[in-house]
């Protein structure tokens, strides 16, 4: 797929919200960067997005944890939002 | 992800047929169901029930959490690293080492636990009757584990010479079970948590009650 690169943490993301979905090749990942932040846009079926939010938001505060260790080696900051396409 | 389209009589019937002309196993698929036809208006015997279907083989590269985060690893660029699985009694422990891989250990392991929230909910979605997974990095949570041991005997030989209540610092749930563990057995103090996430922490107090002020000593 010729898409423009997310860079390594984008990557991640992609290939992790993808392993938690029904529907993987529903799954976006776009990418602004603005300053020293990057904000990574996930889109996934809504019928997903339980999947990837997880009881009480754990999931999707784990994600985000880990987006924002992985953004390090980018030398910046991750803000990770997930919605329903 | 690899798809093969079949025909028969009935949904199973299709299925069946894609599944002999792949070899996949009923399990490892999804079944898309494209069209469902009955032609023939001349009663039963001119009747004919066509479905067509779509059979999907779900990707197998990174099924087991070993390939999981060896894909994951790869992805960050995180250098040579090993990925190697160990089954246990109860759960599998998979261990990641490597010069770079550090960077996924975090504060107090608090990336490690995230990590390990993701490896966990990806393994169950693919195979619910799968084993408790536990990823540790170099090594860490045998080291974390051996420094709150060493850290619950100390804190709890204090609660006991003083008779006062020892609180700990907030830790993760993890944390928190390896100290309970590791005073279950003591014979002069109980331990429980207090406090709302992320700042719960252990309290151990002597057995029978803290002996403050009141001096029941």
């Amino acid at each position: 797929m010729s898409r423009p690169s997310l860079g390594p943490t984008g990557d991640m993301l992609l290939f992790v919200v993808r392993h938690l979905v029904d529907r993987p090749d529903e799954v976006t990942v776009e990418m602004e960067e603005r300053g020293g932040t990057a904000l990574y846009r996930i889109r996934v079926n809504a019928e997903d997005l339980g999947k990837v939010v997880g009881r009480g938001g754990r999931l999707v505060r784990a994600i985000r944890q880990l987006a924002r260790a992985c953004a390090i080696l980018e030398s910046r900051r991750a803000v990770v939002e997930v919605t329903a396409r | 992800m690899k798809s093969v389209q079949a025909e028969g009589r009935s949904v199973e019937e299709a299925v069946r047929q894609a599944l002999a002309e792949t070899g996949w196993a009923e399990d490892e698929v999804e079944v898309e169901v494209l069209s469902d036809a009955t032609t023939g208006v001349l009663g039963w015997f001119g009747r004919r029930r066509t479905v067509v279907v779509r059979v999907r083989q779900r990707e197998q590269e990174a099924e087991g959490p070993v390939a999981f985060l060896r894909e994951l690893v790869r992805l960050l660029g995180l250098g040579p690293a090993s990925v190697r699985a160990r089954e246990m009694s109860d759960h599998v422990l998979v261990e990641l080492s490597g010069p770079e891989v550090g960077l996924l250990i975090g504060r107090r392991g608090a990336v490690l636990e995230s990590l390990q929230t993701v490896v966990g909910a990806v393994v169950a979605r693919r195979s619910p009757e799968h084993k408790r997974v536990i990823v540790d990095i170099e090594g860490y949570r045998r080291k974390r584990q051996a420094t709150l041991e060493r850290l619950a005997a100390r804190l709890a030989e204090r609660a006991h010479r003083t008779g006062a209540r020892v609180m700990l610092e907030p830790m993760s749930a993890a944390d928190r079970r390896i100290i309970h563990l590791a005073l279950r057995d003591n014979p002069f103090v109980t331990t429980h948590s207090e406090g709302e996430e992320p700042r719960r922490r252990v309290v151990i107090s002597p057995r029978g009650g803290p002996r403050g002020r009141q001096g029941r000593a």
